[in-house]
């Protein structure tokens, strides 16, 4: 068991629960999130910053969120707009 | 003419200033976007750009457009077709605050924040060759609301 006593398995039973409810927009953050995302990109900035930028948002509304799980969940969310 | 012989475009001088190293190809791509009076997708600046240097691929063009991108001297814009667009950046510098609670983007300068941020790097002994600034807020009064 790991010092913090949480199993691995149990850290991302956690994170899928909290990533489900923000899939879900449950809080309602995620049109926000997105419209932060889609403005900036309308206003030139390039993907990783408004990202970021989107991301600094998502964690306003859930501190709870560690910057990783952050990212992951505003990746999906404006994957579709994604320049590749 | 060779791209070597012409004389340099903006983008390229922009380039240059910013320190980046301009291979034969990249000026191509640069005249390309310097000359364009339109905003070209990324398959478009190839077409122009391969019309010059059939050399040339998609995949440069790319990586070329992302790094202009991100030194600031080209603008992406999304007009809803599900394209990203280009031109040139504009000369006057914008900065965007954010409201966390809705997601609007409010667009501003200040020149003498311009100027604070130049002075700042200037006294730290740097040549700026870009900055960037995002404020996150909340809003304490409605639109076109006076304060009591």
């Amino acid at each position: 068991m790991p010092a913090d006593g949480h199993s691995s398995d149990q850290r991302q039973k956690d994170f899928a629960e909290r990533f489900a409810a923000c899939e879900a927009a449950v809080c309602g953050c995620r049109p926000i999130v997105e419209r932060a995302y889609r403005e900036l990109v309308g206003r030139g900035r390039p993907d990783r910053h408004a990202l970021e930028a989107a991301t600094v948002v998502l964690r306003w509304h859930h501190p709870e969120l560690a910057m990783p799980e952050a990212e992951q969940i505003v990746e999906r969310w404006v994957a579709g707009n994604i320049l590749h | 003419m060779s791209p070597d012989d012409a004389l340099p475009s903006r983008l390229e001088r922009a380039c240059a200033e910013r320190g980046l190293k301009m291979t034969g190809q990249r000026r191509i791509i640069a005249r390309v976007l310097s000359e364009s009076a339109d905003h070209p997708d990324v398959e478009e600046v190839y077409r122009r750009a391969s019309a010059i240097d059939s050399g040339i691929s998609l995949a440069t063009v790319y990586r070329s457009m992302r790094l202009f991108e991100e030194i600031g001297i080209i603008q992406r814009h999304d007009f809803g077709d599900g394209r990203a667009r280009y031109e040139e950046a504009r000369g006057d510098h914008h900065h965007h605050l954010i409201d966390i609670e809705s997601g609007e983007v409010v667009e501003f300068q200040d020149g003498e924040l311009e100027e604070a941020v130049a002075r700042i790097a200037r006294e730290l002994g740097f040549d700026m060759i870009g900055q960037r600034l995002e404020i996150f807020g909340r809003r304490t009064k409605r639109k076109g609301t006076e304060p009591a």
